[in-house]
């Protein structure tokens, strides 16, 4: 999906969008619209590629810097390629300075890439090892996520996993989770406010999955700690 | 400003109130007709007092070293005189008592049940008849007073002691299998404010924490309550973890086709806030992703009293959530009010029984039974033994920016104990309920 993200500053309007998911050994580019509101000097973009997202920055659309004319447009592409699957956080921060001035000032934001081989899944069989694996390690890697998993979990899957689920499928999942008791999933609109962090569900600080072999019941029990009277420490018992 | 200079509990007693009790204690006697005193003054004649009040006008400050106040007390009456047999007398009596020590008689577990006047070394007596005529005057204050004052000073140190049985002050902490921490509790008396009042501050064998500061105890009563407690998070965390601990609470339920088990629950008193933070578990049994979630979850509950318009109190609350950014589901806000009735309705219920006789070791243990009914999750919440006691209604919204109560009501009377039976009635005001950083504060007015 390509994702639209907004970033505010008192001297400019900016959308920065972005594909969400794509395939290794494709291009990915990352178009940045600008207005702005006041005489700016664009001075750089850099770029930070986090351990675990295999992208390489390509081709830049303009050289920079540049200024701007308040009211004037700037629009600018990067092109990044990834050759193999991984998954992170690509951050950007714009470096500019306003009006005559030298102050420079700078705007950090960022966009959730993953890089995974797009899969159907079939309708009857259980999710497979190696896609688990995929749903549970991007899930656990960074809070929102579990959000937007929890938000609509169809969507999540295709946006995030490159995972598509079959409409039949989805439906007998929403049957198995009892979705449309809760309201779930919630509508596009609210989807694009959680895919762009700008909503949460309230009392969740952080969802993480774990496989479901990977859990037995000892985990399950109530753990009283407040109660303990006396703390015995590293306790060491010889024989 | 710590209310409780980081004791684990802190009760303050106003000046108002010992008043109170001692008025109560008096209708008592008067009910068994034992506010007469009848005398002969030897060859002066039969003399008879009625009281008419006893009061503290004081309380002194610093306490004596072991604990306890030292104070004055005024006791009025009416007497009657017949003095050589011959001539009636009739006025008003003043009988003045200082360094009397008020202190308190404890429960095996330590915990204040009555208060307890006696006599100290430096008791002294004197009688007085103000509003006799001059002549009288002379004769009352300069021959029969002192021998009334002799009487009074003979007969008070033999009884050494007077107890006052206030209220059974249930051992709550003992049924929940706390400890008191040594030298606890500890009673000292503050003069900063008016009315003067009684502070008793005490603090558990539980492990971390720190030990209250005795030198920075100070009146935290507000305006128009005459008693009040204070309760540091750390007690309202042991109560909750027992609460779910001993199945008090459910640790582990199902909601619609999910199953939920609690890990992990920590609660922590924060501005205007009771916070509940920890883990669970959600697991779908058979799930098609064969995935089960650990969440970390941190909920809120902002509470404040509020009175209905036909005089009964609630504490009503709403969730610390932010409505432009936060969003909830039904069956989210059923678990959010699973994880949030232990640490409410624990704080709330260990503090008010520290001010109120509800006879609560009774009501342990306890259980909760779950209801959805109009858009809200209620919970009653009734003892297993004692099938005599009101239960308990809690309610929780299923809407986020939705109201929960917590039904007061219970809590609006109760009887002194036997053989006095006096009933006493609570007044709640919007300040009875008070949270800041680390502490939960309840006060009302006792009449």
């Amino acid at each position: 999906m390509q994702l639209s993200i907004p970033i505010l500053s008192e001297y400019f309007e900016m959308r920065a969008t972005a594909p969400t998911v794509i395939e290794p050994g494709e291009k990915m580019v990352v178009q940045l619209e600008l207005t702005a509101q006041t005489q700016l000097t664009l001075g750089q973009i850099l770029w930070e590629i986090p351990e675990g997202l295999p992208l390489e920055l390509g081709e830049a659309s303009t050289d920079l810097p540049i200024s701007l004319e308040a009211g004037s447009s700037w629009h600018f592409e990067q092109i990044f390629v990834a050759e193999e699957e991984g998954f992170g956080l690509l951050a950007g921060k714009l470096v500019f300075h306003p009006g005559d001035t030298s102050d420079v000032s700078e705007v950090p934001w960022d966009h959730w890439v993953s890089v995974f081989k797009k899969v159907e899944v079939p309708v009857t069989e259980f999710l497979s090892d190696e896609l688990r694996d995929r749903l549970i390690k991007v899930t656990n890697a960074r809070p929102q996520n579990g959000h937007i998993f929890l938000s609509d979990h169809t969507r999540y899957f295709a946006d995030y996993l490159n995972i598509i689920i079959p409409e039949r499928l989805a439906k007998i999942l929403a049957a198995e989770f009892g979705l449309s008791d809760e309201s779930l999933p919630v509508d596009f609109e609210q989807y694009i406010l959680f895919a762009q962090g700008l909503r949460t569900f309230y009392g969740i600080e952080v969802l993480e999955l774990i496989a479901e072999e990977d859990c037995n019941e000892s985990d399950d029990r109530f753990d009283p700690e407040a109660i303990q009277e006396v703390m015995p420490g590293e306790v060491e018992i010889d024989s | 400003m710590r209310w409780a200079a980081d004791y684990a509990i802190a009760v303050e007693l106003s000046r108002d109130l010992i008043n109170l009790v001692l008025d109560k204690f008096l209708q008592f006697l008067r009910s068994q007709n034992k506010h007469l005193y009848q005398t002969r003054l030897g060859f002066f004649g039969p003399f008879e007092a009625e009281l008419t009040s006893v009061t503290v006008p004081d309380l002194e400050d610093p306490p004596p070293v072991g604990g306890g106040v030292h104070t004055d007390l005024k006791v009025e009456g009416d007497f009657r005189f017949r003095l050589f047999g011959l001539f009636r007398l009739s006025g008003g009596i003043l009988f003045q008592l200082e360094n009397v020590s008020i202190d308190f008689a404890a429960t095996t577990s330590g915990l204040p049940k009555a208060l307890v006047i006696s006599s100290t070394p430096s008791l002294k007596v004197s009688a007085s008849f103000p509003g006799a005529s001059w002549i009288i005057r002379w004769l009352l204050n300069g021959i029969v007073g002192p021998l009334i004052a002799l009487g009074a000073r003979l007969a008070l140190n033999l009884v050494k002691k007077l107890e006052i049985s206030v209220w059974d002050i249930v051992d709550i902490f003992a049924a929940l299998g706390l400890r008191f921490a040594p030298g606890s509790p500890l009673l000292t008396a503050q003069k900063q404010q008016v009315p003067h009042s009684l502070l008793v501050a005490s603090n558990f064998n539980l492990t971390g924490g720190a030990a209250g500061n005795p030198n920075q105890l100070a009146s935290f009563l507000p305006a128009s309550t005459n008693i009040g407690s204070v309760l540091h998070e750390r007690i309202a965390a042991a109560g909750v973890e027992l609460a779910f601990s001993k199945g008090w609470v459910p640790s582990r339920f199902r909601v619609g086709k999910w199953k939920i088990y609690i890990n992990k629950i920590k609660i922590r008193f924060e501005q205007d806030k009771i916070v509940a933070s920890g883990k669970l578990k959600a697991k779908r049994g058979k799930c098609w992703c064969r995935v089960k979630a650990r969440i970390t979850y941190r909920v809120a509950l902002e509470p404040k009293i509020e009175i209905t318009p036909a005089g009964t109190p609630q504490a009503v609350f709403n969730y610390d959530a932010d409505v432009n950014t936060q969003i909830s589901t039904s069956g989210m806000l059923v678990v959010i009010g699973a994880i949030l009735l232990a640490p409410l309705f624990m704080s709330l219920t260990i503090v008010m029984s520290t001010l109120i006789n509800i006879v609560l070791s009774q009501f342990l243990p306890f259980t909760t039974k779950f209801k959805i009914q109009g858009g809200s999750l209620t919970v009653t919440v009734k003892s297993v033994n004692f099938s005599g006691f009101i239960p308990f209604q809690l309610s929780f919204p299923l809407q986020l920016a939705g109201k929960g109560n917590y039904d007061l009501s219970p809590f609006q009377q109760f009887t002194l104990p036997p053989p006095s039976n006096i009933p006493v009635n609570v007044q709640f005001t919007n300040e009875s309920i008070a949270v800041q950083d680390k502490e939960l504060r309840a006060a009302v007015g006792l009449s």
